[in-house]
């Protein structure tokens, strides 16, 4: 606070409309403790009114406004926001409003669990989505990867049933933005795996396709290929079933930039293997492993992991072919 | 292997945006430009290279950051206020690890701390005056099991604490936060993980929490904080440490797992990445870094065959941290050009031990040991911190001490051993209740 506050600045305990209050202080001072946060005496004042106010238990609009100028202090205060809450719903205030007065503080503390729980329970009880897709736009414009809003994106297209077309064109557009954007990439496949209809075989093309056309642009990028296997699945096929994705990992393999490609074609290979196993084609999985091990350094012991469960494989099938 | 010995210059190393430049690669590598003079000088081809002999943790600097914590935080900690259980946890956490002794009164008054956070519902909340909360509860009872003391073990209200949490258990078996808070999956690890400690995991605590967290897999192989939500770390070792307190891992896909967390260890970093496409973070050091020993549990429990070498590069994670994340002054970071706090200390610090230390998982006693001739440590000998548990976060003793010391307290006063009366006994209290 500066000089000209502070003349003006009366604390809470010194306003005589708070002159019923008697403060309660954070902690016993007789005895001796741990953690010693240099509060402002502002913030002191405050949150020993708000103490009072709490275990009276009072529902009033001064109780509503205390806790407006602590959130400001703290917004990572989970129980003052609960209290909030609770005081906005028993006295009947307009949430939508609060939701508008809400709206620079969201773009301030975007990474907070806090204030995006507090849309929440507002606009579940409203039960209505108001321009809660907005302002998550804005937020995710800012910050194209922030969990919180894709999570709370997540909850209002779940719980008001938001699965509109437009939702795809609006993940591509991140995706356009930037390839690697791998919670675009995620979102894409909420949209399929939780709308209401089933996602239909041709539907699973399209997607297939659109894996493959961004895997065509840049092929050193995991999120398409992940996405590739995840649609497969949700389709209930597997890779066999897919021809052209073998032809594009046959294609793309060879370049030792990257490991994708080998890693979807070791993947086929064993599917392959696992139906119809012979010494060649167990001679050719174990050539494709050492290959991936020496591009992917950092994952030998992975990779020496998946040598492993492949001999297990033999064992278990009496296959000796070392 | 690690990064120091491999005979690739850093520049052979670095990302490769493919003739694609984005926000993700670019602030990728920005990062790896921050990171590359400070690993140059200890690498291979490095004329006059620097022995990594030389690698040292700063100990001490690090205690004595973590003391003047407890001494007074500035009024800027404010943020932190509803943090005060977590203070308490990522401080004498870190001070455990490092080997640093609690004296008397830091016990006494680490014990009135936390006690003043404690409600009468037998939740803590972060502060005094609280409303319960679950991540201040696995907090304070962590760090009560850390001093480890009968006085310590005492402020708990076990029958409270487990009324309380039955109270925020879902339909679809999760927990919520606190009464009316958000749903995810650290909910069902700090409960399920406090009552493992406390022996208060009883049928109806614990139905329905695998489920939950299976549902929470996603395709890319990791776990997300809700169903549907992106794969993240800090969520992944939540859900896969909640299912081996279970007993349950067999909910998940282990494989596909293990192939997503292998592959957010950073190539040239050596440190992890939370989520596909991030920046490295020096806490996912212990939040990635901690699915291995458990990951290697499952394989032991289905009795497949791997190498007993880890399955992630050990001395790359550790090379990270020392290399990168240590402030001179004390403390450890996110990454470089970040200033150390006491969140990334502790996670830091607890990625260092479990890449240092080698678990492997007893079917007889059914918990973690360790094999201490595979220990690994990267830079001095005088490096070695202890061994923290792989799914408490706590050190291995400790966690042997309080779980021993609860082992025979019942939590509805009837035999340990007679847990099928004793959860009939709930369900028909239970029944009674819902007739009122």
């Amino acid at each position: 606070m500066d000089e000209e506050d502070n003349t003006t600045y009366v604390p809470y305990s010194k306003r005589p409309e708070w002159s019923d209050i008697e403060p309660i202080p954070q902690y016993d001072e007789s005895l001796p403790r741990l953690i010693h946060i240099n509060y402002d005496k502002e913030y002191t004042d405050a949150m020993d009114c708000f103490r009072a106010i709490v275990k009276k238990k009072e529902i009033s609009e001064r109780a509503l406004e205390l806790t407006e100028f602590l959130i400001n202090y703290n917004p990572a205060h989970y129980y003052i926001w609960k209290y909030r809450q609770e005081l906005l719903l028993k006295l009947n205030c307009d949430l939508k409003k609060e939701l508008v007065n809400m709206e620079e503080n969201t773009y301030s503390w975007m990474k907070s669990y806090q204030i995006w729980h507090h849309r929440q329970v507002l606009v579940d009880n409203l039960n209505d989505p108001v321009d809660e897709m907005e302002t998550i736009n804005v937020v995710l414009e800012m910050d194209s990867k922030n969990y919180h809003a894709w999570a709370y994106r997540q909850w209002l297209m779940t719980r008001f049933n938001l699965f509109d077309k437009s939702e795809l064109d609006y993940i591509d557009d991140f995706l356009l933005e930037d390839i690697r954007n791998n919670s675009a990439w995620n979102q894409r496949m909420f949209y399929y795996n939780n709308r209401p209809s089933i996602l239909l075989d041709a539907e699973a093309e399209n997607e297939i396709n659109y894996a493959i056309e961004k895997i065509k642009i840049l092929p050193n990028n995991k999120c398409p290929w992940t996405y590739l296997k995840g649609i497969i699945e949700l389709n209930e096929k597997t890779l066999l079933d897919y021809p052209d994705i073998e032809e594009l990992c046959t294609q793309l393999k060879d370049d030792k930039s990257c490991i994708f490609p080998l890693s979807m074609y070791y993947d086929i290979s064993l599917m392959k293997y696992k139906k119809n196993p012979t010494k060649e084609s167990y001679e050719n999985l174990l050539k494709i492993l050492k290959e991936l091990e020496d591009r992917d350094f950092r994952r030998v012991n992975y990779w020496n992991h998946k040598r492993n469960q492949l001999k297990f494989f033999n064992k278990q099938n009496d296959k000796s072919f070392d | 292997m690690g990064i120091l010995d491999l005979p690739f210059s850093l520049d052979e190393i670095s990302y490769n945006d493919g003739g694609i430049q984005t926000e993700s690669s670019n602030v990728q590598i920005e990062v790896e430009n921050d990171v590359k003079p400070l690993i140059q000088p200890y690498h291979i081809m490095e004329e006059n290279r620097i022995n990594s002999d030389h690698i040292i943790l700063n100990r001490h600097a690090h205690i004595k950051f973590l003391r003047v914590g407890l001494k007074g935080l500035s009024s800027q900690a404010v943020g932190l206020d509803a943090s005060q259980a977590w203070i308490c946890y990522w401080i004498i956490h870190s001070l455990d690890l490092l080997g640093a002794t609690l004296s008397k009164s830091e016990i006494e008054r680490a014990i009135n701390t936390l006690s003043a956070c404690q409600n009468p519902t037998g939740g803590f909340g972060g502060g005094p005056y609280q409303f319960s909360h679950v991540a201040p509860t696995y907090a304070a009872v962590n760090t009560l099991a850390i001093i480890g003391t009968e006085e310590a073990y005492n402020v708990i209200n076990r029958e409270k604490l487990y009324e309380w949490f039955m109270s925020l258990k879902q339909p679809d078996g999760s927990f919520q936060m606190n009464e009316g808070g958000e749903i995810d999956v650290r909910g069902c690890y700090c409960v399920l993980a406090t009552a493992k400690l406390l022996n208060i995991l009883t049928p109806e605590l614990t139905s329905g929490v695998a489920e939950f967290i299976a549902s929470c897999q996603t395709y890319e192989g990791g776990i997300g904080g809700y169903p549907g939500n992106e794969a993240h770390g800090g969520y992944s070792f939540c859900g896969l440490a909640a299912l081996e307190i279970l007993k349950k891992t067999d909910y998940i896909n282990s494989d596909s797992l293990m192939e997503w967390v292998t592959s957010c260890q950073m190539k040239l970093e050596g440190g992890f990445q939370g989520r596909i496409n991030k920046l490295v973070d020096g806490c996912y050091s212990f939040w990635q870094g901690g699915s291995f020993p458990l990951l290697e549990g499952i394989y032991t429990k289905k009795n497949e065959p791997f190498d007993t070498c880890g399955f992630f590069d050990r001395e790359a994670l550790q090379e990270y941290i020392l290399l990168c994340c240590q402030n001179q002054y004390g403390g450890l970071l996110d990454k470089p050009k970040k200033s150390p706090d006491f969140y990334h200390t502790c996670y830091c610090l607890s990625g260092l031990s479990l890449a240092q230390h080698y678990y492997i998982y007893d079917t007889i006693q059914d918990d973690f040991k360790e094999n201490q001739e595979l220990t690994t440590i990267v830079g001095k000998v005088s490096n070695l911190i202890r061994a923290t548990h792989p799914v408490h976060n706590i050190s291995m003793v400790k966690v042997k001490k309080i779980t021993s010391y609860f082992s025979n307290s019942s939590i509805v006063n009837v035999d340990s051993t007679e847990s099928l009366a004793s959860s009939i006994e709930i369900i028909t209290n239970k029944d009674k209740s819902s007739d009122n």
